[in-house]
């Protein structure tokens, strides 16, 4: 099921692609590229002006406040699967 | 097992492999360039590319967050254009991307297609590399192909918004395969998820 997990976006490397960082569960940070189809968020984000906004996941498993998502691209840190917090995930935006 | 023209137009023609815009014309034509050879077809490059900047910091991937950021931050994009091509120096390393968009699709019930993106031994005789890892293009992929360009030639070599810079190289997984789910990419109720 997809749904939507916080995150904060900056310019990528090239038109409508997206530096996205986020939280993992336990505060560890992630950072991929993502298009922008990917993403929901208002604005024009700058490296002076980042902006909070969401990315696209399929939800696969919850457990208790923690779930298990897969990100639409693998981070550079983590993977492409990992577990946030069960709050930062969203069904709609 | 490696899909020849014939099926790269037969998994074109099913959806099983999509390439937009299509590279044509599809057939060999009396004076004009035909981008599909025996069992590759040619892509090409985006006019905007990505000229990474150095500096006093280190890339770190154990280090937690903010990479994709300081990558991007640190890269100065440029547009090519048709009288103005990039002169890629020796040793320089840049990133580029495909014109064309690449799509996978897993549809069920369909062999599953991956490809492999090539460089041109054209480009490599001028000690060009255009792409030196991550080749392949996994089952469920769309987007464009990032290229990662570097001169280990002599001289500067000029690149063209739109040259033919890379080629595709399609093949068919043998046996069934556990999609990463990421990779049911516009379908809502992928066999198996949740």
């Amino acid at each position: 099921m997809k749904k939507w997990l916080d995150c904060t976006i900056s310019p990528g490397q090239f038109t409508g692609e997206f530096a996205v960082q986020g939280s993992l569960f336990d505060g560890t940070g992630f950072s991929l590229f993502a298009d922008k189809d990917d993403l929901k968020f208002n604005g024009e984000p700058t490296f002076d002006n980042p902006i909070k906004g969401f990315i696209q996941v399929v939800h696969l498993d919850k457990q208790g406040n923690l779930s298990l998502v897969a990100l639409p691209r693998p981070t550079f840190e983590n993977g492409q699967i990992i577990t946030v917090k069960a709050d930062m995930v969203k069904e709609k935006v | 097992m490696i899909l020849s023209n014939v099926e790269i137009q037969k998994a074109l023609d099913e959806g099983r492999l999509v390439i937009e815009p299509q590279p044509q014309p599809t057939k060999p034509e009396l004076g004009k360039y035909c981008p599909y050879d025996t069992h590759s077809v040619d892509l090409r490059l985006h006019k905007e590319i990505t000229v990474p900047k150095g500096g006093p910091f280190v890339y770190d991937l154990m280090e937690s967050g903010s990479l994709a950021e300081l990558i991007s931050k640190h890269s100065e994009k440029f547009t090519l254009r048709e009288n103005q091509p990039f002169h890629l120096k020796p040793n320089q390393f840049i990133l580029g991307r495909t014109l064309e968009r690449i799509r996978l699709p897993i549809t069920k019930g369909l062999p599953y297609l991956a490809a492999r993106i090539e460089g041109k031994s054209s480009r490599a005789r001028c000690g060009v590399l255009v792409h030196f890892t991550a080749p392949t293009v996994h089952p469920g992929w769309e987007g464009p192909l990032t290229l990662e360009i570097i001169n280990l030639g002599p001289t500067k070599f000029a690149l063209h918004p739109e040259m033919p810079i890379a080629q595709l190289i399609v093949e068919q997984i043998f046996g069934s395969l556990t999609p990463n789910p990421s990779q049911f990419q516009n379908q809502t109720t992928p066999e198996g998820l949740r």
